[in-house]
């Protein structure tokens, strides 16, 4: 495994390679060679390889040390800035579309999760390919079974694919982990499972989670009207990485699968809270018909 | 030198252990206010007077942040020497404008007298040439303004119009001011907020929420009976989301009672949901006090009371994201606007007055007035009002403040509720150590074994 905190030293060569890929794929992504790489402290060094290397493809880089903590302002600061963003850190969700976002955990580099790409990619077309728009998605979670038309299915380069479902019914049980496009203080990790029954699309009840999360899910959910299951968010990234504390892609992209929760538009309790969102991660398995896929 | 234990030193009882595995304890010196992590052998150092056993470096830490001091030093005497200084600096003034004593709402806990004024009586004329003065007189480096009411913004207009006059007095002689303005919120709007952030040039504003939409609307009745729960909530939110008004605190302010306490956790859980938990936004907690004239004591065991319940919904916040004063983190240079003569109270009539609570309270109205802004003379302080004589009460023992250890970033609070019988104390008196716990999390400690 990479350190995790790679201060004052060299890329080893299993991270040159990635470096080297990297750039490489932002020569492709972003050819306007102009970037902002935005970093969080413990990701200075990580940072500053990043930017000598682009810097050596010919990009122009503009470093920004940034926050961990507050996403909204960070959002703000990337929409004022001149170059293509792109993020190095470790818990975030909600990043606006077109930021590229490398991230890590407590105990892994970004690099490291970055290396694994090219697995990550097979796994999403293996998945994708099973998955059929004319059965319905069932998702099996410990204790609960969740049943879902499916719209669309997206993969996402973070190593997820995004399913689009409508009429989710049943009853999901989250035991890995808990986001939400807000600053939480809260550790992310689930101390106590939280139980979600179903109804043609709507969450009807939920429960668990510390009393905190389940105060907030319930103000979310009955109250915010963050109640309408609009994906199912499947993590196909096999790796030993324990699930962080830090709400973000990381946890997202694990193995299993996450109910996403938001506001139907036109139905918000505040214009505030119309666009929470709610991602709830189990570690259960996702198939389509009768066929279970991890 | 012998050394001492501060009197104003809190040290945790609880154990906590670092990401290196090394166990310690939080303590808090008021006096130089900061939370201080301990090594557990220090701790126990300081708690039996083994001072020659701490190691050099630490001890000179100690005594850096006035944890520990020399034996015969008198430190009441110190701190409330410290208060005196600041509180007579002459460098220093802070004026506060009531520019309506109208309100559009009426809150039932609410002691204040709210009557709409005949503009014949209204003149400010007098107060911004003094406040005009100030800006201009070189020995003059600090300036503070506050607005308050009955509700500011229904004078908006009178607060846009003296703030042209106050920046172009500030500008001139190239000083800044601060602005800070509490407010029921039902009047901002996007517009709004931009008029005083950019005109008012207002650094901070307060603003009052007591509960989930519901409560609140029927806590905070407007006098049109409609309900400013969701508006203020939108308006706040978007602010802060595009950052409209970014040189502007915003405050959200809780008034707890009995009416409302048990709503608070859910009101937090729908301000973070509203997204308002921000670098912008601090939340504020406050037990309702007792205005002059109504029956609402507060007793210490009210306020013990108060202060364990505080502490679950801080706990709950920091959870949420919420940005909150953990412990308090500067010395007070004065206890209030009260016990400062740099400080003073202005109405829409050109009456000066010592205490906030007198300008809209019946019978203190009159009996409060310490001057009339036309009889004060250029840029010189106000007469002394009722407590001016605090710190004499502090020092000479008659207030029980001079024997606590949160007195220098305290001050005493509130001259006239202790001199009425009731118990200030802010809430951190009664729960600092679960603060000091709340700060451990903050530290990235953990409980140890």
């Amino acid at each position: 495994m990479m350190a995790s905190e790679p201060r004052h030293r060299r890329p080893s060569s299993d991270e040159q390679r990635v470096l080297g890929r990297l750039v490489d794929d932002l020569r492709e992504w972003r050819p306007r060679q102009n970037l902002t790489l935005a970093y969080v402290p413990r990701r200075k060094a990580e940072a500053s390889w990043l930017c000598a290397y682009a810097r050596a493809a010919g990009f122009t880089v503009a470093l920004r040390g940034i926050a961990e903590s507050h996403p909204t302002e960070l959002d703000l600061r990337l929409a004022d800035e001149a170059g293509a963003p792109v993020v190095l850190a470790d818990g975030y969700i909600g990043m606006t579309a077109d930021t590229v976002y490398l991230f890590g955990t407590e105990r892994a580099s970004p690099f490291e999760l970055w290396s694994r790409r090219a697995d990550v990619e097979a796994r999403i077309a293996e998945a994708k390919a099973a998955l059929a728009l004319d059965r319905p998605l069932v998702v099996r979670t410990a204790g609960g079974q969740v049943r879902a038309e499916i719209l669309s299915v997206e993969p996402a380069a973070a190593g997820l694919l995004i399913v689009t479902v409508a009429n989710a019914t049943g009853c999901f049980i989250a035991d890995s982990s808990i986001a939400v496009n807000r600053p939480m203080g809260w550790d992310a990790r689930l101390s106590a499972p939280v139980r979600v029954e179903l109804e043609a699309g709507r969450v009807v009840a939920v429960s668990g989670g510390s009393p905190a999360q389940e105060q907030f899910l319930a103000r979310a959910i009955h109250v915010h009207r963050a109640e309408h299951v609009v994906q199912v968010r499947i993590g196909l990234r096999q790796w030993d990485v324990p699930v962080s504390a830090r709400a973000g892609q990381a946890n997202a992209a694990r193995r299993g699968a996450a109910l996403r929760l938001a506001v139907q538009p036109g139905s918000h309790y505040l214009l505030a809270s119309a666009d929470l969102r709610i991602d709830l991660q189990s570690d259960g398995k996702v198939s389509s018909g009768d066929a279970d896929r991890e | 030198v012998t050394l001492t234990a501060s009197k104003y030193l809190l040290v945790s009882q609880q154990r906590y252990q670092d990401a290196a595995g090394r166990r310690v304890r939080l303590a808090y010196s008021a006096r130089r206010p900061e939370v201080l992590v301990l090594g557990e052998e220090t701790a126990a150092r300081i708690e039996s007077r083994a001072f020659d056993d701490i190691p050099a470096a630490e001890l000179s830490r100690l005594l850096d942040s006035r944890a520990v001091v020399p034996a015969g030093e008198d430190e009441l005497a110190d701190v409330m020497a410290a208060l005196r200084a600041g509180s007579t600096d002459p460098g220093w003034r802070d004026y506060c404008i009531f520019p309506t004593s109208f309100c559009n709402m009426e809150c039932s806990y609410c002691g204040q007298e709210h009557v709409r004024t005949p503009k014949s009586e209204i003149s400010f004329e007098r107060l911004a040439t003094r406040i005009e003065a100030a800006f201009a007189d070189p020995s003059i480096t600090r300036i503070g303004l506050g607005w308050f009411g009955g509700e500011p913004m229904l004078a908006l207009p009178v607060m846009r119009e003296l703030s042209a006059r106050f920046n172009a007095a500030a500008d001139a002689a190239g000083k800044t001011y601060t602005s800070t303005m509490p407010t029921n919120g039902s009047l901002l709007t996007r517009q709004t907020l931009r008029i005083l952030h950019d005109e008012c040039r207002m650094t901070g504003i307060d603003v009052t929420l007591d509960g989930p939409e519901q409560l609140h609307d029927q806590r905070r009745l407007k006098r049109n009976r409609v309900g400013s729960f969701r508006r203020t909530v939108n308006v706040l939110a978007e602010a802060v989301r595009d950052r409209a008004v970014p040189n502007m605190s915003i405050g959200l302010r809780m008034n707890i009672d009995v009416g409302n306490e048990d709503q608070v956790e859910e009101l937090i859980a729908d301000l973070a949901c509203a997204g308002l938990a921000a670098p912008q936004v601090e939340l504020h907690l406050y037990p309702v006090h007792a205005w002059a004239d109504n029956d609402v004591s507060t007793t210490e065991s009210q306020a013990r009371s108060y202060g364990q319940r505080e502490i679950r919904w801080l706990r709950l916040a920091r959870q949420y994201g919420f940005r909150f004063m953990i412990m308090p983190g500067q010395v007070r240079s004065a206890t209030c606007r009260a016990t400062s003569r740099q400080m003073e109270l202005v109405d829409y009539a050109g009456r000066v007055f010592s205490c906030t609570e007198h300008p809209l309270v019946p019978g203190l109205k009159d009996s409060g007035v310490v001057a009339r802004v036309d009889d004060l003379v250029g840029v010189t302080p106000r007469p002394a009002g009722l407590y001016d004589d605090w710190y004499e009460q502090v020092e000479d023992g008659h207030q029980q403040c001079g024997r606590c250890p949160l007195l220098p970033v305290c001050g005493g609070s509130c001259p006239r509720m202790w001199r009425e019988g009731s118990v200030p104390c802010p809430s951190v008196k009664f729960n600092w150590a679960d603060r000091l716990d709340i700060a451990a999390a903050k530290l990235g400690l953990r409980a140890a074994r």
